[in-house]
């Protein structure tokens, strides 16, 4: 039996809703621009127990990803093909010396910051996990577009509904594009590198 | 009487044989990343029988449970749901493979490591459970696309 336990933090906004934005001026497939919407400040926690905030975007270009760690298939899936995408990415500027990613947990309830350190360092060691309070990651995937649910399984055991797109987000803490599943590291080195150039021209 | 009957029924069931046509290759399990507790494992289904057949369920003798769930974007949601029976006509192929249908494998009996060889169970509507080596990889085989 599925039930919907109701328990939706959901955003104001779909994740459809970038598709049918004016792009005019946007030559880039999924670019948002000339409106990226903005990370607010965010109190979140790092997989090591320090604070993860706003600044610790500044000056990075970010490819993030929601999920949780008790999930078997899109999770390990999109963070292998993430460690892929990063060891190319890194070989050059400006992802080289600026590019992270970041694994945001969506299931605070079971995701300890020590349980997130074991399981992104699992896909590369460079990756930061990253988890908060519900009302602390509302900020967060709010300002993103981020849809999450928990729908209970039957019993105490329960899964998570979450957005599966990859956001790029620049070094001014600006949500620039999403992309959409099915995910390839093919397309998301070429639109990372196509975005990251587009916003350095503009700047 | 009786006994002639015994022998009859064993004669039909022994025709009905359905998973006799069910073909599986390229199985294998994810090796689940340290503090997951679940796994899930991948196949390719085949029905090289004369009659359609029906596969009910799937389990391993190395998990306390076992489910077929299938993975669906949704309004770019990533949802997890139960999958139904799985029908094959003669000639029809199902395909789990990451970021679609799956068999989500529950409490193992040790942690399923890189270079262990686990056991997948099918089970057909009719006859015989099809049983197929499970090896646990780190990631899908290259030939699958992700
Ligand atoms: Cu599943």
């Amino acid at each position: 039996m599925i039930l919907i336990a109701g328990m939706a933090f959901a955003a104001g906004i779909g994740l459809s809703w970038w598709h049918n934005r004016d792009t005019e001026g946007a030559p880039i497939d999924g670019l948002l621009w000339p409106d990226p919407p903005a990370v607010p400040e965010i109190a979140l926690t790092r997989d090591d127990g320090t604070p993860f905030k706003l600044a610790d975007l500044r000056g990075k270009w970010t490819l993030m990803f929601f999920g949780f760690t008790h999930c078997p298939d899109v999770c390990p899936t999109t963070l292998d093909l993430l460690a892929q995408v990063h060891t190319v990415l890194k070989k050059t500027p400006p992802y080289g010396t600026q590019g992270q990613v970041v694994f945001v947990s969506v299931d605070p309830e079971r995701d300890t910051p020590a349980q997130l350190a074991q399981y992104v360092h699992y896909f590369h060691k460079d990756f930061i996990g990253v988890t908060g309070a519900d009302s602390d990651l509302k900020p967060l995937t709010q300002a993103l577009g981020v849809l999450f649910m928990k729908v209970a399984q039957g019993g105490p055991d329960y899964t998570v509904d979450h957005s599966a797109g990859i956001f790029f987000i620049d070094p001014a803490g600006r949500l620039v594009s999403v992309l959409t599943p099915p995910h390839t590291a093919d397309a998301v080195i070429a639109r990372f590198k196509a975005v990251s150039a587009f916003i350095l021209g503009k700047s | 009487m009786r006994s002639v009957c015994m022998v009859l029924i064993l004669l039909v069931n022994g025709a009905a044989l359905a998973c006799d046509g069910l073909v599986v290759e390229h199985a294998w399990l994810r090796q689940p990343p340290p503090g997951s507790d679940v796994a899930a494992a991948y196949f390719d289904a085949r029905n090289d029988g004369a009659a359609t057949l029906t596969i009910t369920a799937v389990g391993s003798p190395d998990f306390k449970s076992a489910m077929l769930h299938a993975t669906h974007v949704v309004d770019g949601r990533a949802v997890m749901r139960p999958q139904g029976d799985i029908e094959l006509a003669p000639g029809a192929h199902f395909v789990a493979a990451p970021g679609g249908a799956h068999v989500m494998l529950f409490e193992p009996a040790k942690p399923p490591t890189v270079g262990d060889t686990l056991t997948l169970q099918l089970d057909c509507r009719a006859g015989e459970p099809l049983r197929v080596a499970l090896p646990v990889l780190r990631d899908a085989p290259r030939a699958t696309p992700p």
